[in-house]
């Protein structure tokens, strides 16, 4: 199931949260989160419930087990099995068929790898569990004793399936004693009917732009066309997943729960380095705490090459985590090195130009790399800079031109919301004007009301499918 | 006063949603979407085989969808809201100098194998409806100016030969004493949309149209209608917000067809030309939604003379008995819209005229000629009227057994030039 659904809106959501606040205790309320979750996750492909639920044994006994020898050899053995079975089911599903090609590509055999459908989530959870067993192992935090209060930290639906990667740390102490406020439950409001209209207003309607700009005969494409296509990408993948990450932060809020932020305006930073910090801040930070300083710390000797070392362990796994595929670690691996060169000669050449040119490096940067991103066939990704870079492409053509006109104050919406303009201005005039806080807060109320009622619609329209051939 | 406030933020969105889950749920359910001509979801049934395989959580998310309460009003929303996505909000369109075009996009193609007609047994005819449809889909969309909806044309030289290579396969198998005629109809892009809005987007149909019949077998006898058209574009010959044309373009069209086919006309002035009281929205609006063509929504003009003591009948498949229909719908049994002539396509219709000439015709078509068979009834002794997609019988021995000896093949030149059309043509002799 996706929150961005009409099932989830106006069915599973408000049931279960009835059922939720009905419930007079914490023990039941964390059990109908587990049940709510389950249902949630076997929404569509039920059968991979039961891959989860295996996972979530294994690791709650691993913990135990790391905990119980912490001071022992076996505990890191244990923390390596326990790894090694979390990733080994993650590249089962996810990189069996990629390994498979490239090894039957370099000794040219032909082996045959099962098309597997990929779980839900997995890519998600399975660094969760990692994250929690390597801090049980760092002494950072206690191996739960409670299975059932494991399985809802693993599964908790509002961000099992597309993060933030929640760390155990983060919210053990909220599975067992949380209160809510109602300013809490009016915070989640806020943010969940945000992340809802980002996701049904902007990201879906990027998709239909990107569509039908990129996936199509590529050699017709003008400049205009393919340009445009890469900033609706960068506007399409933002909107979609801030959009997810407030739905989940909002509804934790709702519940007592307080996940961590994912994002954080990436696309105003001035540096790529900068871009990570505000990028998918929760995988951000999981790769640095768990990949980048644990190497980085090992090759301490090497000095800077222990830094570009690790950056490029680090970059090569984000990249490879975004997808089974070798554009995703191109991409990876080209954010590395613009870092590499940032640190080296870039950001004071940036600097010196002024902040306009380091945000105008930024932008070109990243959105140049969802070259990268979006074209999985390299076949096409060479077309696509071909006709970018050959010098003979038309520039735009009619129809690209009343495809803009016909989005223009859309995309200009868009492209303002992508910076924290909006929360300047509205602070800015509060503060001019000295706008009543009990007026701002009641705007902001139906301005809320408005945000869902035109998502509904917009989930709703979508099912408006005329049928004009019926009658020729 | 803020505490009242942060309790509203978080109880009027949950009633909101709440009101909006109740009132699905108890509402009364429609079965057929009117404007959209679709069947609308039904709950799947929960079984463990659904549950597991998907098909219950997809169903349940389409059944919502089209059943949610105040279904039109969100759809009304959404429109308003996509209205604001362009840049007339702050630059009004000038309907004399712009225009804009609304790119048609499918997002649940199963949906349209379950147009609401033709009648469920009527085999394969949904499937094939999308192999039309997505060949038409190349024109990228409906073209809305003026407060008028237009479409533009895809067709080649390679699909006007396929279609007139069809055309002549099925004379060949007919008897020489039959008479054939071939009139294709052309669209309101042609004579209501200046040319410098579709330059390069929509090929010539006039062009289309004369290749077709320079391919045609020289025992065909064609009407070209183009000329007569252009010659009356300040009258209402199209719909604005529908894919056909008026009774009065199918009117002008008969006047040329007379010619060809060798009888008087009745002129204009004898046609007691009636417009129904309702308007109604047609097929490019429900497509679109676009508000401009909301505004600006169709009437329906009808003729009475000429179909006065002629009474017409149908059959779905051929071991059924005659049903009797009406020639013009007047009580829009059928909708107000394009269904009043003829009402929907049936399989196989027979007119039983009022003279006595034994001119028996049979009108090969598509639903362009819906509202041009009305005119012919005085002229013929009977009419059979075969729509290609459903026509249940062998043409040839159809032709015999009912003592045939005139057949007009008449089809819109958008839907001439789609494989579908050919191929169904084809079967008519199989």
């Amino acid at each position: 199931m996706v929150f961005a659904s009409l099932t989830f809106l106006l069915v599973f959501f408000p049931i279960s949260l009835l059922v939720y606040l009905i419930c007079p205790n914490l023990a039941l309320k964390n059990f109908v989160l587990i049940v709510s979750s389950i249902i949630f996750y076997s929404w569509g492909e039920p059968v991979w419930i039961f891959l989860l639920l295996l996972t979530t044994i294994m690791d709650f006994q691993m913990a135990k087990l790391i905990e119980k020898y912490i001071d022992h050899s076996k505990s890191k053995l244990y923390l390596y099995i326990s790894i090694a079975l979390s990733l080994g089911a993650l590249i089962f599903f996810k990189y069996g068929i990629f390994i498979v090609e490239n090894f039957n590509f370099i000794t040219g055999l032909n082996i045959q790898y099962p098309k597997l459908d990929m779980p839900i989530g997995i890519s998600f959870y399975t660094f969760q569990s990692i994250s929690y067993m390597v801090d049980v192992y760092n002494g950072k935090v206690k191996s739960e004793r409670s299975y059932s209060k494991y399985l809802l930290f693993i599964s908790l639906f509002h961000q099992l399936i597309a993060g933030p990667i929640v760390r155990y740390t983060d919210i053990a102490k909220e599975i067992s004693s949380r209160s809510v406020t109602w300013s809490d439950i009016s915070y989640g409001v806020d943010r969940f009917a945000k992340g809802l209209f980002k996701k049904v207003f902007f990201a879906n309607t990027a998709a239909l732009l990107v569509g039908s700009c990129l996936d199509r005969d590529l050699t017709t494409l003008t400049i205009v066309e393919g340009v445009l296509g890469l900033i609706m990408f960068a506007i399409q993948l933002y909107y979609d997943f801030s959009g997810y990450s407030d739905m989940a932060i909002g509804m934790g809020r709702m519940i007592g729960f307080t996940y961590c932020e994912n994002f954080n305006y990436p696309y105003a930073s001035k540096s790529i380095k900068e871009f990570w910090s505000r990028w998918h801040i929760s995988l951000g930070t999981f790769l640095k705490d768990y990949l980048f300083n644990p190497i980085a710390f090992k090759r301490k000797k090497w000095g800077k090459f222990a830094i570009i070392y690790s950056l490029l362990i680090t970059f090569f796994v984000s990249g490879l985590w975004h997808g089974a595929s070798w554009n995703f670690v191109f991409w990876g691996l080209y954010f590395a090195l613009l870092i590499i060169l940032e640190e080296w000669f870039l950001n004071r050449i940036l600097q010196k130009l002024g902040t306009w040119a380091q945000h105008l490096y930024l932008i070109l940067a990243v959105v140049f790399s969802y070259t990268f991103f979006y074209f999985v066939d390299f076949s096409k990704m060479k077309t696509f800079l071909g006709v970018l870079f050959n010098g003979n492409t038309p520039f735009y053509n009619a129809e690209i031109i009343t495809e803009l006109l016909n989005h223009g104050i859309w995309l200009l919406f868009a492209v303002f919301f992508l910076f924290p303009w909006g929360d300047q201005i509205v602070k800015y005039f509060i503060k001019l004007f000295k706008i009543n806080s009990s007026f701002v807060f009641a705007v902001k109320s139906l301005i809320n009301l408005s945000l869902i009622c035109i998502a509904i619609s917009l989930l709703v329209a979508k099912s408006y499918n005329p049928f004009l051939y019926f009658r020729f | 006063m803020k505490n009242k406030l942060i309790i509203f933020n978080v109880i009027a969105p949950f009633v909101l949603i709440i009101g909006i889950m109740l009132g699905t749920f108890f509402s009364n359910k429609e079965s057929i979407s009117e404007l959209e001509k679709r069947k609308l979801a039904i709950l799947p049934e929960l079984t463990l085989n659904n549950w597991m395989s998907g098909i219950f959580s997809s169903s349940v998310e389409d059944y919502l969808s089209d059943h949610v309460i105040c279904r039109n009003s969100f759809i009304t929303l959404s429109d308003n809201c996509k209205e604001l996505y362009n840049f007339k909000l702050i630059s009004p369109v000038n309907p004399e100098s712009d225009g804009v075009l609304v790119k048609i996009k499918t997002t649940r193609k199963s949906k349209m194998n379950e147009g609401m007609q033709p009648p469920k047994d009527v085999p394969n005819s949904r499937a094939l409806l999308l192999d039309t449809n997505q060949e038409l889909v190349s024109t990228e969309g409906i073209y809305i100016y003026d407060s008028c909806a237009y479409q533009f044309f895809g067709g080649s030289k390679n699909s006007a030969s396929r279609y007139a290579k069809s055309i002549n396969t099925i004379i060949s198998s007919l008897s020489d004493s039959i008479r054939v005629y071939a009139l294709l109809v052309p669209s309101s892009t042609e004579f209501f949309l200046p040319k410098d809005k579709y330059k390069g987007k929509s090929k010539s149909e006039e062009a289309n149209i004369n290749y077709v019949y320079s391919k045609l077998s020289p025992k065909i006898r064609t009407t070209n209608i183009y000329n007569r058209l252009a010659s009356h574009n300040r009258e209402y010959l199209y719909f604005k917000t529908d894919h056909h044309w008026t009774a009065r373009g199918a009117y002008y069209a008969y006047l040329e067809f007379s010619g060809t086919a060798g009888f008087v006309p009745t002129p204009l002035s004898e046609m007691k030309p009636t417009f129904m009281k309702s308007s109604f929205l047609g097929s490019l609006y429900a497509l679109t939604r676009h508000l401009s063509l909301k505004g600006n929504p169709d009437r329906i003009e009808y003729f009475d003379k000429n179909f006065n003591g002629a009474k017409a009948y149908f059959k779905m498949k051929p071991s059924e008995n005659w049903k009797k229909t009406q020639i013009v719908n007047k009580k829009g049994e059928y909708g107000i819209g394009y269904g009043v002539f003829l009402g929907i396509d049936y399989p196989i219709m027979k007119i039983e005229g009022s003279v006595k000439n034994g001119r028996n015709l049979m009108v090969i078509k598509d639903s362009y000629a819906n509202a041009f068979i009305p005119f012919l009834v005085a002229h013929f002794e009977k009419i059979f009227v075969a729509d290609i997609r459903y026509f249940p019988y062998k043409i040839t021995s159809f032709v015999k057994d009912n003592r045939v000896n005139e057949v007009l093949i008449m089809n819109h030149v958008v839907t001439a030039n789609s494989p579908f059309s050919s191929n169904k043509l084809i079967k008519l002799i199989k």
